[in-house]
């Protein structure tokens, strides 16, 4: 037999071996701390409610996690931000405000768990069918729930979707919480670079202002989508340097921050292998020009689609470090608006995620001012 | 084929080969989780404090674990139960909203958890009156180090016989006193737990249970307490925890839960977690068994005290009873005293409804800093929005 041949064979045994043994201790590990994961996040109670379901929502399965302390409290559904699939990491966050909310993660159309190859629904990823599925879960979840009402967050896209909500079903809702809402979409994104463009000319540094000026104009109205992605990446580096971007202070850098989101997201109980392979290699794709969807977003206008007129109280929850969507934006937009009560929320020590550096504060909120609108009278 | 001494070799090889990179990979995904959980909970605000710290009181080196988002909040010092029930490693995600309003400080007292050391003398030290004024000086220390006339006490369990000795003796001290769980007496305390099982076995015709009781009656045994208690509190804890009366989940999975947290905690080291083989564990034939049983509070501290007095308690507590805490609780008297009941929790309201023990800790507790403390106005800020 010819020696290397040999030698080469035993090689790569070995190293077949040492890989098997590597991927099953990982295996046994994940499996290990996902038992650990939903054990430390256990609902138990008389009425608790810990549900991980698919229902036929726009024509696709789409996936709801329903969990809560009680199943006679108030519905809470959370509305995540575009690609931003919350049931995987959400668990630790939502856990104190279960026990007085019935809290529902949706992973939208195309996200986390509810993702379905891209070519196969391009055509539907449109904010109106988006507006349309948002519809479908509320319907399901007052009818499932018996709720005559229920409360609504928005998170970012989510708040998009909310305010549609609020505009066309007030019947439908309790109260709406935009955690940071997004207004104009081309605004937003020029008020973000001038927010640091102003900022790096104050503070003299001008290798920054010759960074930025060279974006110029930002957005450029001829080329949307492809001058906003461009630099978004510089500019949250940018922000979070000097603690003002959508990093919490204690993450440092938005690596760190998604790198923790990942590491969640790997050992959750309610996500499996293809979950986690299609969240991390499929969703790209939703960005991608050719899908329309970036397009759908850069068109976003609220005061335009739907005027400054509710009948919904609305809070409004701002960050008071939160560059990325500025708050001196979203006070302006808020104090345009009327609304049977209207409250914006200040988290002092926060940027753009206050349920990560205030959880405390956000749920003291949550409950003394969001929960007793729950207690109107029912129609 | 022949047997040849070199396969056994090639074969005892190949398996320690396999289980070091079992080990090794165990190790590094270790490594990964603790960088992600202190990632998780760092604290990066201007005025906050992070700080895991060993400081030397009365000749014993303790670990203490500082955690708040703004040093100028007031000090929460948590007693943990047991003896020996340490909370650094696994606290983490339970204080952090607390954090927002607190500046937390967990003690492993002695010789439990971080603090445990390979000292026999050190576990012949252990008594209530030891424990007491290591928590004296403990209070003193910190006073000292932040500066703050006045803290907060809460405790859970056994720590909640510590604290009761502390107040009476420094009321001054604190602005307030919160009792997890508060422990009266306790062969009456473990006396009514194992009388409301049976209650319980004897309505739900729990059988199995009713005949696991009967089994160790007269519990505990009047004439060999000791053993009696140690031998059979683990098995009431089980199955009181079975039936939603003790811990959330079992008592050997509550266990695992606190083990793994600290494997993978930044808190611990790979020495710390082997320590936890051998920290104090209380059974029959621990030095201080037999004094652990002799206590009786109200005995010992009387009704009377000259701080305010929260009772946190979970209505469906079998272990450190309900119905025991209430019943002193309505002797007691106090410038200030409140029973906050917890309805959906037993022996952990904290783990159970995590979200009503915030709010109750903001806002009925908290405001007592603020009526003393000189920076008020800042605090009623924080309340205010």
């Amino acid at each position: 037999m010819n020696t290397i041949y040999f030698y080469t064979c035993i090689f790569l045994t070995l190293l077949f071996v040492v890989g098997l043994a590597v991927v099953f201790t990982l295996l046994w590990v994940r499996n290990r701390l996902q038992d650990h994961n939903s054990a430390t996040y256990d609902a138990k109670g008389p009425k608790s409610i810990d549900v991980l379901e698919s229902v036929n929502i726009g024509n696709i399965e789409q996936w709801l996690h329903i969990r809560g302390y009680d199943s006679d409290n108030p519905i809470l559904l959370f509305l995540h931000g575009a690609s931003f699939s919350q049931i995987g990491w959400f668990d630790a966050v939502q856990r104190p405000w279960e026990n007085y909310f019935t809290v529902v993660q949706w992973d939208q159309r195309q996200t986390g768990k509810s993702y379905v190859p891209l070519k196969q629904i391009s055509s539907t990823m449109t904010n109106e069918r988006m507006i349309e599925d948002t519809e479908e879960v509320i319907a399901y979840l007052r009818k499932r729930f018996n709720q005559e009402k229920i409360f609504l967050i928005g998170k970012s896209y989510g708040t998009y979707l909310g305010m549609h909500m609020v505009k066309r079903h007030p019947d439908w809702l309790h109260a709406y919480v935009a955690d940071s809402q997004m207004i104009n979409f081309m605004d937003f994104a020029h008020e973000e670079y001038t927010h640091l463009f102003h900022y790096a000319k104050t503070e003299n540094n001008r290798e920054l202002v010759i960074k930025l000026e060279a974006m110029a104009p930002r957005p450029d109205p001829e080329n949307r989508w492809a001058s906003f992605i461009e630099h978004e990446g510089f500019i949250y580096r940018e922000l979070d340097r000097i603690g003002k971007g959508i990093t919490p202070l204690s993450y440092g850098t938005v690596e760190r921050l998604f790198r923790s989101m990942a590491v969640n997201v790997l050992l959750s109980k309610h996500l499996t292998l293809s979950n986690l392979y299609n969240i991390f290699f499929g969703l790209k794709s939703i960005f991608d020009p050719k899908c329309g969807f970036s397009e759908e977003i850069m068109g976003i206008d609220i005061p335009g689609e739907i005027g400054s007129k509710f009948d919904v109280p609305i809070f409004v929850f701002t960050g008071a470090h939160d560059w990325h969507v500025p708050h001196a934006f979203q006070e302006q937009w808020f104090k345009s608006i009327t609304a049977p009560y209207k409250e914006q929320v200040w988290f002092e020590n926060s940027r753009h995620y206050p349920y990560l550096e205030e959880p405390g504060k956000y749920l003291m909120i949550l409950v003394e001012k969001v929960l007793p609108l729950a207690s109107r009278i029912k129609v | 084929m022949k047997f040849d001494i070199n396969h056994l070799y090639i074969l005892f090889g190949f398996v320690a080969g396999i289980a070091t990179i079992v080990i090794f990979t165990l190790l590094w995904v270790r490594k990964i989780l603790q960088k992600h959980i202190s990632v998780w909970y760092k604290i990066r605000d201007a005025n906050g404090i992070e700080s895991l710290e060993s400081v030397n009181i009365e000749g014993v080196e303790y670990w203490l674990h500082i955690r708040g988002s703004n040093r100028d909040n007031p000090i929460l010092l948590f007693l943990h139960g047991g003896p020996g029930a340490s909370n650094i490693g696994w606290y983490d995600a339970i204080q952090r909203p607390w954090e927002n309003y607190f500046t937390v400080v967990q003690w492993d007292q002695r010789q439990a958890g971080k603090s445990y050391k390979f000292k026999k003398h050190l576990d012949e030290t252990i008594s209530h009156d030891q424990y007491v004024k290591d928590a004296e000086k403990m209070v003193a220390y910190l006073r000292k180090r932040f500066n703050q006339e006045k803290i907060f006490l809460m405790a859970t369990s056994y720590g909640t016989y510590i604290s009761m000795h502390v107040i009476k003796k420094h009321p001054d001290w604190f602005y307030a006193y919160v009792a997890i769980g508060q422990v009266v007496n306790v062969l009456e305390d473990t006396r009514t737990e194992y009388n409301l099982l049976l209650d319980f076995a004897q309505c739900h015709n729990d059988n199995e249970l009713a005949s696991k009781l009967e089994a160790i009656k007269p519990y505990p045994d009047p004439d060999n307490t000791v053993t009696s208690f140690f031998n059979n509190i683990g098995m009431l804890q089980e199955e009181a925890s079975r039936i939603g009366k003790c811990y959330p989940a079992t008592l050997t999975e509550s266990i695992a839960l606190v083990a793994v947290d600290k494997w993978i905690s930044p808190h611990y080291t790979l020495l710390d977690n082997f320590k936890r083989l051998f920290a104090t564990q209380l059974s029959s034939d621990h030095p201080f068994a037999d004094n652990f049983l002799k206590f009786n509070l109200p005995k010992e501290v009387g009704d009377t005290f000259e701080l305010p007095i929260f009772f946190f308690s979970g209505v469906n507590d079998f272990h450190i009873p309900y119905a025991n805490s209430d019943r002193w609780f309505n002797k007691i008297s106090a410038p200030h005293k409140e029973h906050i009941v917890f309805n959906g929790s037993a022996h952990s309201a904290y783990l159970s409804e995590p979200g009503e023990f915030l709010i109750a800790l903001v806002t009925k507790v908290l405001p007592f800093a603020k009526m003393t403390e000189p920076n008020a106005s800042q605090l009623a800020k924080t309340l205010d929005n």
